[in-house]
């Protein structure tokens, strides 16, 4: 073979490459937009909260902020965004401008959320169970054992709202909460305004919920053991 | 990852995507002249040759290797046979006397020395225009010779590769060879294309005798010989070809310790021979010899080590988080089953590297089928998940077993 041919496979295997690249860019970007669209939606639903709680005013607590009117969607789409922005994160790293700007913007609408439902809760005199995550790029096995256990804990309770704060973004709102809580570590969690440090496992954090919540696990967990002793019978 | 085991995964696949490309250009370029059917009414061309049967311990094989040399579509006054005994323990001398009546058979006895010495002696007895090394576990096809001979019609031509294949696959290792050297016909009939061809087997080769003779014959080359003198006859500019059309049927190990004795053996000789011919590397003297095939067979050492381990770890480290995560959550609640109900296409790789690499399998699969047409015959699903398994995990283990071998400069066992 002559260099010329050589000279073609070069090219073809060169174009080849670039095309998986842009393949590549062009899926991924299409992701990011899947992600910001998300992301507006979610914005439009805050928006329509504090709209509607600015109607509702203080003038009657009726529609509690507890009730299923409430929950809408919002608590699943906040989750499966930060399911998408962490995988999107993996893909093109947490360097990614685009990855850095969407991550900012939903650092700030899940603040935004948190302190509109505890303003709600405040002014209904209600208690409302909330999760603040504050998680880093640092704390490699402890954070990924925290996230899967928060992502089970939301599983189980979806009702109750856990905020993804990653610590290592660099955004002014987040640094303000971040020295608000007196946050010095990762994983940290505040669970329900008190801060625990370090990993929380599943039973720890069950151990800080209201009983009614508490005795909705064991039924869950006794429900779990039950089918897995009728399948292991059955197998039998 | 970082960044720079990433760069370096990106090269290795760039790299072995050009080898790639660059087989199925040579594919393309030639296909009109793959499967040309010739008829053997139109061969005219019967060079006088010598068959070179080097034998130690080979009692139980060598009546059937020579059955097939006599079957052979070949005038019968241009063929001779030399049988060498190389200092065999068993019953070989024995069964080498029930040819000795026969006046186109010369048999020789030697004290051991090895394959290469036995190959020279053999060699010294032959004054035939062309000489066919064969190994006496080796079954011949009987237009083998027919097939390869006509190479020869080309006087710049010095040897010719037989298409050696396993003979009745049937255990599993044996069938992932299979797969592996109908592959390897496919693969060294386009390095053929382009004279860059590393070897012509022992199992089954022909050699001009003159050309043999004239670059110094056999030598021990690292217990490659045929390797070390395939490399001889490029590096003195003289053509080496492959003929996918002379079958020969090998049995090849038939465990994965065998197997893996056999290519650490192989390997090691490659490492030797590439050592001893490195000044052949990247060098334009030597064509595609040196500029192609000797660096892809480098480079296939740099991917093995390196895709074989990155691919382990990055599966035994999932593994060991996916059992953390049971101990975490429970089984029912781990990501492994809940994600199975929530298949959502935006959570699929698409990085670059997951277009490239199935792209890398596809040509994969492809040259094993253009070498399954290329060998008339067929390789089975089970035959191809034999392989998958094999060559996905072992080739790792005899890579570095020969490389510690060639740092240390020691020499693996001949069986």
């Amino acid at each position: 073979m002559k260099w010329k041919e050589h000279l073609i496979v070069f090219l073809i295997t060169a174009g080849i490459f670039i095309a998986s690249f842009v393949l590549s860019n062009s899926i991924n970007s299409k992701k990011i937009n899947v992600i910001e669209e998300a992301k507006d939606k979610i914005a439009i639903d805050i928006l329509a909260t504090e709209t509607r709680y600015a109607l509702l005013s203080d003038s009657s607590c009726e529609h509690s902020i507890q009730d299923d009117s409430f929950e809408t969607t919002l608590t699943e789409d906040l989750n499966n965004l930060a399911r998408k922005l962490k995988f999107i994160e993996s893909q093109l790293g947490s360097d990614d401008e685009n990855v850095i700007l969407v991550k900012r913007q939903y650092i700030i609408l899940q603040i935004k959320d948190y302190l509109l439902v505890r303003e709600l809760a405040k002014r209904c005199n209600e208690h409302l169970f909330t999760i603040l995550y504050f998680h880093s790029n640092d704390c490699v096995a402890d954070c990924r054992n925290q996230s899967i256990v928060l992502d089970r804990f939301h599983e189980i309770f979806p009702e109750i709202r856990i905020y993804w704060l990653d610590q290592g973004l660099d955004d002014p709102v987040m640094n303000t909460l971040v020295s608000m809580q007196k946050i010095d570590r990762s994983p940290s969690l505040i669970v329900n305004e008190k801060k625990y440090a370090g990993f929380q496992s599943l039973d720890e954090l069950v151990a800080t919920l209201p009983k009614d919540l508490q005795r909705r696990y064991k039924e869950i967990s006794q429900s779990v053991t039950d089918t897995l002793v009728d399948i292991k019978t059955e197998s039998q | 990852m970082s960044d720079i085991w990433t760069i370096i995964l990106y090269v290795i696949i760039f790299l072995s995507l050009y080898v790639q490309v660059f087989f199925l250009f040579s594919f393309l370029k030639n296909r009109k002249n793959l499967f040309k059917e010739t008829s053997d009414k139109d061969v005219d061309f019967f060079p006088s040759v010598s068959f070179l049967v080097p034998c130690w311990n080979e009692s139980a094989t060598l009546r059937r290797t020579m059955e097939s040399i006599f079957s052979l579509e070949y005038p019968k006054d241009k063929l001779n046979i030399v049988i060498i005994d190389d200092g065999s323990s068993d019953d070989t001398w024995r069964i080498m006397q029930s040819y000795k009546d026969n006046t186109r058979i010369k048999l020789l006895k030697k004290e051991n020395g090895g394959k290469h010495t036995a190959l020279n002696l053999g060699l010294e007895n032959a004054n035939t225009e062309l000489l066919a090394s064969v190994d006496a576990d080796t079954i011949l096809d009987k237009k083998a010779l027919l097939e390869i001979v006509k190479y020869f019609k080309n006087t710049e031509i010095a040897a010719v590769g037989g298409s050696i294949l396993i003979e009745n696959p049937s255990s599993f290792v044996g069938k992932a060879q299979s797969v592996e050297y109908q592959m390897n016909s496919y693969i060294k009939k386009m390095l053929g294309f382009t004279g860059g061809v590393l070897v012509a087997p022992g199992a089954f080769s022909v050699f001009r005798t003159d050309a043999v003779k004239k670059v110094g014959g056999y030598r021990e080359g690292n217990n490659q010989e045929d390797l070390e003198l395939t490399f001889r006859i490029q590096t003195n500019h003289m053509k080496v070809d492959h003929c996918h059309t002379a079958f020969a049927f090998t049995k090849g190990p038939s465990t994965i310790r065998s197997l893996f004795r056999q290519r650490v053996r192989w390997s090691r000789g490659f490492l030797g021979n590439v050592l001893e011919y490195k000044e052949a590397i990247f060098n334009k003297k030597f064509g595609n010899f040196g500029m192609f095939s000797l660096p892809i067979g480098i480079m296939n050492y740099l991917a093995v080590f390196y895709v074989f381990s990155f691919s382990w770890v990055y599966f035994f480290k999932n593994i060991l988080l996916k059992i953390e995560e049971v101990n975490l959550v429970g089984f029912e609640a781990s990501s492994a089953v809940s994600n199975f109900f929530k298949f959502d296409l935006f959570f699929f790789d698409t990085r670059a590297l997951s277009f490239l690499v199935p792209l890398i399998h596809i040509f994969l699969i492809f040259s094993i089928f253009v070498g399954m047409r290329l060998a008339k015959s067929k390789v089975s699903p089970s035959s191809l998940f034999c392989f998958g398994v094999v060559y996905s995990f072992v080739p790792i283990f005899w890579n570095i077993k020969s490389v510690y071998y060639t740092v240390m400069a020691k020499m693996p066992s001949w069986r």
